[in-house]
């Protein structure tokens, strides 16, 4: 097991670096003078020099890439150009809102497509399979900003049943739950119907093995025999594939926070574009890399426990 | 007696397809998959020659109406035509789709062949890194891009271009790798010809067929994120219709009419599900392990 740590934390690390690099060529990739674009070319020469000490365009690259590696080793991402705050502070602001839209998202796409897989698998080849089928494709091809604007368009607009965007803090809980209602069941629905499509495949290949068919003659309920014996022996893929689909539900997320116009890492991210405030941008990108390497790691290391043949090879 | 050679030309009902002579059944979502594409590639095809309006073409006193007959699909909130714009969006999700999956499949076979044929530091330098890569979200990419290089279609093009390198390089190593023990490989080596002829006429033929398979899929991919980052204000810019910045600007005006916003996310996943389907198809009628299962 430790030489399967050691090389999967290897490649976590490795992976984090390049991440970084990446983040901090971003800079050296706009054309011309980034102070100068910044600014504006009304810009005065202090000001214009004084930006350039700050971003630190006055040294070689690679200086300037060690430097800032070493601030974002101490967790230093800088201070943004836009709002003037440190970028650490306006992320973890943010996140109130980011992760608990990704961690429920998360949850209900592995409720809803654990329960729905069963169910398809438990009627394979009959109408509630082709239709739970016919939901998971539609689900996967539907764009999820689509579906919120449908969503809005529905359940707001139509019907008044939930509010259409905004955030009004968590200082109201219920009223926090209810702003994310849809944001939450827009982002859930692709990943939901990817988890359907493997739950149904992983089930149908455990519902073949022979300890189902004993478990069949003893004379265990078919319910018993799908809930009770297979979905247990179905959910290692499942597990893995949540945590992969992490990485898609914080990237999806920027683009359903914008769709509901939730103040979390997507419109910060978004602002920073639009400023060209390219410390806040790199520090918002190089923070979700993290999240996305660091999950990503997790799931390595759980599926090497969960299955000890992984570790072994 | 007469009619006993004509019964034992007859093979029996059970013998398959292409023994008797015919071409294989192509499997349902192949045909379906290559049905949608076909549409949006002669949609896109016929918007280069004819539209039935000009797409950019604004008309105050026509905005935000129903499908009607002069306007089949609507109107938006500029009164430019819906049908013309969807017409033009097809073919800027074609054009761009193509280019990013041309720049990753171009990229990713050249580090991939080579790799596979170098082998030793190289090899392994590429594929960690890629691996590596391959953990960075295209979206990432594309917000990095347009921060540098302001936001526009060749900053999506180009970072979903980077997103798919890893899965074109790794598959066309493999492909060498394979292809490199062969012994039509093994063959035209020892007849001394330069490695550039064997990889151009002996391995590259040979590794197209999943490679192309992939194109496909990613295709789907490709049409998806430009249509996100399109929405976000980040891909194709005004005037150039697209289908994600069709929903961007019809978001607004939706509780008005709910038309602008209805179309282009029918186009998007129309698009994206012939892509899907057809590259499954393809994946599954290029396997004979496949075929027949469901």
């Amino acid at each position: 097991m430790a030489p399967f740590v050691a090389q999967r934390l290897g490649g976590a690390v490795l992976t984090l670096l390049l991440a970084t690099v990446l983040v901090f060529s971003a800079l050296l990739l706009v054309p011309g003078d980034p102070a100068q674009t910044i600014l504006g070319l009304e810009a005065s020469p202090d000001a214009l020099g004084a930006l350039r000490r700050t971003l630190g365009l006055d040294r070689p690259p690679v200086r300037r890439y060690v430097e800032w590696l070493g601030r974002v080793a101490r967790a230093d991402l800088g201070t943004s150009i836009r709002y003037g705050r440190p970028v650490g502070e306006l992320i973890r602001a943010r996140l109130g809102v980011t992760l608990p839209l990704v961690i429920l998202s998360m949850l209900a796409a592995g409720l809803i497509g654990t329960l729905l897989g069963a169910i398809a698998a438990r009627h394979e080849g009959r109408p509630l399979d082709l239709g739970v089928s016919g939901f998971a494709l539609t689900g996967l091809v539907l764009p999820s900003f689509w579906v919120g604007l449908m969503l809005i368009l529905f359940f707001s607009a139509q019907m008044r049943w939930l509010p259409s965007g905004g955030f009004p803090g968590w200082g109201d809980p219920r009223a926090a739950l209810v702003h994310l209602t849809l944001p939450v069941v827009t982002l859930a629905l692709a990943r939901a119907a990817l988890m359907t499509r493997i739950v149904r495949g992983s089930l149908l290949d455990v519902l073949h093995e022979d300890y189902i068919r004993t478990a069949r003659a003893k004379g265990v309920a078919e319910r018993g025999v799908v809930y009770g014996h297979a979905l247990r022996n179905a959910a290692i893929p499942v597990v893995t594939v949540l945590g992969l689909e992490f990485a898609q539900l914080l990237t999806a997320g920027v683009v359903v926070e914008s769709v509901f116009a939730l103040p979390g890492l997507g419109s910060l991210v978004l602002t920073g574009i639009e400023a060209r405030d390219y410390t806040l941008v790199q520090g918002v990108v190089l923070v979700l890399a993290a999240m996305i390497v660091g999950l990503n790691l997790l799931t390595d290391l759980a599926y090497g426990l969960l299955d000890p043949r992984i570790a072994s090879r | 007696m007469a009619g006993a050679p004509a019964q034992s030309r007859r093979l029996p009902a059970t013998t398959p397809a292409s023994a008797r002579g015919a071409a294989p059944r192509l499997p349902p979502g192949l045909r379906v998959g290559g049905g949608l594409v076909t549409l949006v590639v002669l949609v896109a095809a016929v918007s280069l020659v004819w539209l039935p309006q000009d797409p950019d073409a604004a008309h105050f006193l026509e905005r935000l109406r129903p499908p009607a007959p002069a306007h089949p699909l609507g109107t938006d909130h500029f009164g430019r035509d819906l049908l013309a714009r969807m017409m033009a969006g097809a073919r800027n999700a074609l054009w761009v789709g193509l280019v990013a999956v041309g720049i990753g499949l171009s990229a990713g076979v050249t580090i991939g062949v080579v790799a596979g044929f170098a082998g030793g530091l190289f090899d392994r330098t590429a594929m960690l890194l890629l691996d590596a890569l391959y953990a960075f979200p295209a979206l990432l990419l594309a917000l990095l891009l347009a921060t540098a290089w302001r936001p526009g279609a060749t900053s999506s093009m180009v970072a979903v271009g980077i997103a798919v390198v890893p899965i074109f390089a790794r598959l066309a190593r493999a492909g060498v790798l394979t292809a490199k023990a062969q012994p039509y490989v093994e063959a035209a080596r020892a007849l001394g010809a330069p490695g550039r002829r064997i990889v151009f006429r002996h391995v590259l033929p040979n590794i197209m067929g999943p490679i192309i398979i992939q194109a496909t899929l990613a295709m789907a991919a490709a049409v998806l994120i430009e249509a996100a980052l399109s929405y976000l204000g980040l891909g194709t810019q005004p005037p150039t219709a697209s289908w994600g910045r069709m929903l961007r600007e019809a978001q607004s005006f939706m509780f008005l009419s709910p038309y602008p916003a209805l179309w282009p996310g029918l186009g998007i996943a129309v698009t994206v599900l012939g892509f899907n389907l057809m590259g499954d198809g393809l994946r599954d009628w290029a396997d004979p392990r496949r075929r027949g299962r469901r």
